[in-house]
């Protein structure tokens, strides 16, 4: 039996807030920490993770300071708590690829910024999948799509946002390991409460914060997570050649849990 | 001109700015001035939105019903419109949401201040049950149809790209005198039966040309000497310049985080000189973009590939 099964009975609508206070609590506590974990609100029924590779792009590893890891991974914070679930940020030596397999099993929402593509495995093949932070410039571990879909074992995701290079393309085998089949659903009988974002190609960070700041906005006023995607992509992105896909169900709201699956459907 | 407007200053309830100053004490270790002068707050809500006045709202409403009907979107059963300040994008746009008989959105449509069509969007997936589009050719001319439809007259030429199932983008970008701004000009998506998807359009302020430009075999030195002190010695060899090219950029905080979170409103010249990696290095860094101000030969920011 799954057991976050027992999550969805005790999961209540989360209390309104004054819109900025769970943005401003998320940057308190990314601000505060050099490493994660980061939590932003007390742990909910629907936990989530948000891992950003912040290490491999710190003045000790490429000699300057980037900004966007951490700026990216506090959106994702404040979005995905908006959104009802309990999520938790890592960044430094905490984003392992140990912790992330640990966790996943029950994460009902995720979120990785970090270096991405399709990588050989020793068993031979290929797999999607990205490479953790543990505090390393090189020779930083990859998590394999299978090795995600070995410890999740089917169980039910909501949202993933793998905002890496590739792991939006068509051959990619990373929705698969959250439960997310490949298609893109209009109606609400199939992929009811699950959406998976990546990117095409060689993505750009400039370009992934410009679509993931919209995105992430656009589900906190309520759009859903089809028309989030829609506006998002209205952006000014600065490489001709940038591009997302996804996979799940276009009227989804996006809140955490198996509940109501469409805010403006009859 | 644009047809987008720079949005008025931020104000920020005082207990807010109150917090927002203490949490950069707790980043930085010193007060900073970047909480009252920067509008927008790295991984903060990227936008504000407040209701139109009903006066305001009608011409929305009327705008959107020709835009709608020139696009060939869905009629709208009612519609509701929002004034949206984009405080990363440093633009203000009126958004007027369609929706169906059943209160479900139908499209977006966005319109500056100006009133002009900024953007445009049919939403669901519904990639259109037609005889697909046979080439790029086909793309253009249908996508050129629904952006004169909205009164746009793009320039330059135009490149479509087959997205798949996604259908077909076709982008006229923005060129001063041949220099590309980057992430302006026009972009339409159809479906692949060639039926409208979506529309928008960018054009920000340019500063003031250079009366001299900065040799781009400058720019390249400048970039080398600092690839010389960002990257180790020992993978050096694995990183190198891929080219240098001439456009309008903004000024960003890739290399120096106290600058603005956001990226400049006004773009500037500058040579982007593009670095890649190859080997051990590039699990670390696939390649930078380094824009090197054509005025002054200054840093003007930059763009990472992971």
């Amino acid at each position: 039996m799954d057991r976050r099964a027992t999550h969805q009975r005790s999961w209540r609508p989360a209390r309104r807030w004054r819109p900025w206070i769970s943005s401003l609590l998320g940057s308190l506590a990314v601000m505060a920490g050099l490493v994660g974990p980061v939590q932003p609100q007390i742990a909910a029924a629907y936990q989530a993770t948000a891992d950003s590779n912040v290490t491999a792009f710190s003045s000790g590893c490429i000699g300057w300071a980037d900004p966007h890891p951490a700026r990216m991974l506090t959106l994702a914070l404040n979005g995905m708590t908006g959104l009802g679930y309990g999520v938790t940020g890592y960044k430094g030596t905490a984003f392992t690829k140990s912790h992330t397999l640990s966790r996943t099993v029950n994460d009902w929402s995720y979120y990785v910024h970090s270096h991405g593509d399709y990588y050989y495995n020793p068993d031979g093949r290929y797999y999607s999948g990205f490479r953790e932070d543990a505090g390393k410039c090189t020779g930083a571990a990859i998590v394999y799509s299978k090795e995600i879909a070995a410890q999740r074992a089917g169980r039910l995701t909501n949202l993933v946002v793998i905002s890496t290079c590739h792991n939006g393309e068509p051959n990619t085998t990373l929705p698969a390991a959250f439960g997310i089949v490949k298609s893109k659903s209009s109606t609400l009988t199939s992929q009811k409460t699950r959406f998976y974002l990546g990117y095409l190609g060689n993505a750009f960070d400039n370009d992934e914060e410009t679509f993931e700041t919209a995105f992430w906005d656009a589900l906190l006023r309520g759009k859903g997570v089809g028309q989030a995607f829609e506006t998002a992509r209205l952006g000014s992105f600065t490489h001709a050649d940038f591009g997302a896909d996804w996979w799940g169900n276009y009227w989804w709201t996006g809140k955490a849990g198996t509940g109501s699956p469409c805010t403006n459907c009859v | 001109m644009s047809p987008i407007s720079l949005v008025r200053p931020v104000r920020r309830p005082r207990t807010v700015l109150f917090f927002l100053a203490a949490a950069g004490l707790l980043a930085t270790g010193v007060a900073g001035s970047a909480v009252a002068t920067d509008p927008y707050v790295g991984g903060q809500a990227a936008t504000r939105v407040s209701q139109l006045v009903p006066n305001a709202a009608g011409p929305a409403f009327e705008r959107a019903a020709q835009a709608g009907r020139s696009l060939g979107l869905p009629t709208a059963a009612r519609r509701t419109v929002e004034r949206v300040d984009d405080l990363r994008a440093a633009v203000t746009f009126d958004e007027v949401t369609d929706l169906d008989a059943k209160g479900r959105p139908s499209a977006v449509l966005r319109f500056g201040t100006d009133g002009r069509l900024v953007a445009a969007v049919r939403l669901g997936w519904e990639p259109g049950r037609g005889r697909p589009l046979a080439s790029d050719i086909d793309a253009t001319t249908a996508a050129l149809g629904f952006a004169r439809a909205a009164g746009i007259e793009p320039a330059d030429a135009a490149v479509a790209r087959d997205d798949g199932a996604s259908g077909w983008s076709v982008a006229w970008d923005r060129f001063i005198d041949g220099v590309p701004v980057p992430g302006d000009g026009v972009r339409v998506q159809l479906w692949r039966d060639g039926s409208f998807h979506s529309l928008s359009r960018a054009e920000h302020e340019l500063s003031a040309r250079p009366a001299t430009l900065l040799e781009a075999s400058v720019a390249q030195a400048t970039v080398t000497r600092l690839l010389d002190t960002w990257i180790p010695a020992e993978r050096r060899a694995d990183v190198r310049i891929d080219g240098v090219t001439l456009a309008w950029m903004a000024s960003n905080d890739t290399f120096e985080p106290d600058r603005p979170d956001a990226p400049s409103a006004v773009r500037h010249l500058a040579w982007v000189v593009q670095v890649r990696s190859e080997g051990p290095f590039a699990e670390v860094l696939r390649g930078v973009d380094v824009s090197i101000d054509a005025a002054d030969g200054s840093v003007l920011g930059g763009d990472v590939l992971r």
